[in-house]
């Protein structure tokens, strides 16, 4: 599967979302990450595995833990793929309120 | 449902009968693990560990006296008692049907459901193929068959019964 589509599948999912806002915050254990969530550990564990494959999140690779860390560089791909739509809407909103102040201008009816 | 972009894992649940404090201390004390660490067609005979967070563990499982034994180990990445234990988890050699060198990722999380009731649940992820989560999956079942055995036999020969303090031989006690 492509980069993307790893990327999109991973965030695809609520509890995962709710991880990556948890770990935008700060490192930390999979116990803490699992606190909030009425679900087994291991089920955590299980979507935090899925955000490490994506390249999302890892677990550091210093001290003894290995807490899990959000990878800096995430969701840049996916950024800039949703950037080339929200230019296209920029321009086609800006497109549009041109059109409308030109309308306005124009007097009513025949 | 089966998604092929999941992760391969499993999950084992079960139940005992005691405090969590009893299961937690039969999870994380060498002595107690050696009892009931690996499946019964390969059980361990050695378990070493420095059970702290980044102390590493090596358990010695043996097949038969015919047969080479096998050997697992790893390290512990979160130790949050009497709770949630997270560690490594690697089959030395290359005799894992993954292939050599695979690092899973074992969780065993402890709820007190009860005074004496504990659910134990174990998840590993990281696994490569379906094989090997069914080959893992039964070989965590029989370890937690053997768990309960074990802490049948450990705690059953001193519960007290009523107010009369009697001593309850080994195997009367459901």
């Amino acid at each position: 599967m492509d980069n993307l589509s790893t990327t999109f599948y991973a965030l695809a999912d609520p509890t995962r979302r709710a991880i990556l806002a948890r770990l935008s915050r700060g490192e930390t254990t999979l116990s803490e990450l699992a606190r909030p969530f009425d679900m087994t550990v291991p089920a955590v564990a299980k979507h935090v595995r899925v955000l490490e494959e994506a390249g999302l999140v890892r677990r550091g690779l210093r001290g003894p833990t290995r807490p899990i860390r959000l990878q800096p560089r995430a969701l840049r791909g996916a950024h800039q793929w949703m950037e080339r739509y929200r230019e296209f809407w920029d321009t086609s909103l800006d497109r549009l309120g041109a059109y409308l102040a030109h309308t306005a201008e124009r007097p009513r009816g025949r | 449902m089966a998604d092929s972009r999941a992760p391969l894992d499993l999950s084992v649940v079960r139940e005992y009968p005691y405090p969590i404090d009893v299961v937690w201390e039969a999870c994380t004390s060498t002595q107690a693990l050696v009892h009931w660490f690996g499946p019964e067609h390969a059980p361990a005979i050695s378990f070493v560990a420095d059970i702290r967070p980044g102390g590493a563990w090596r358990a010695c499982l043996t097949r038969g006296e015919t047969v080479r034994p096998l050997y697992v180990s790893g390290h512990y990445l979160e130790i949050d008692p009497p709770n949630v234990l997270v560690f490594t988890f690697r089959w030395e050699g290359d005799h894992h049907e993954d292939g050599p060198g695979v690092e899973t990722e074992v969780t065993m999380e402890l709820e007190a459901l009860a005074a004496h009731r504990t659910r134990l649940t174990i998840g590993q992820i990281g696994l490569r193929s379906a094989e090997s989560v069914g080959g893992h999956q039964h070989g965590w079942e029989s370890c937690m068959d053997r768990l309960g055995a074990w802490l049948r036999v450990r705690y059953a020969s001193s519960i007290e019964v009523g107010a009369s303090r009697v001593k309850v031989r080994r195997g009367q006690v459901t």
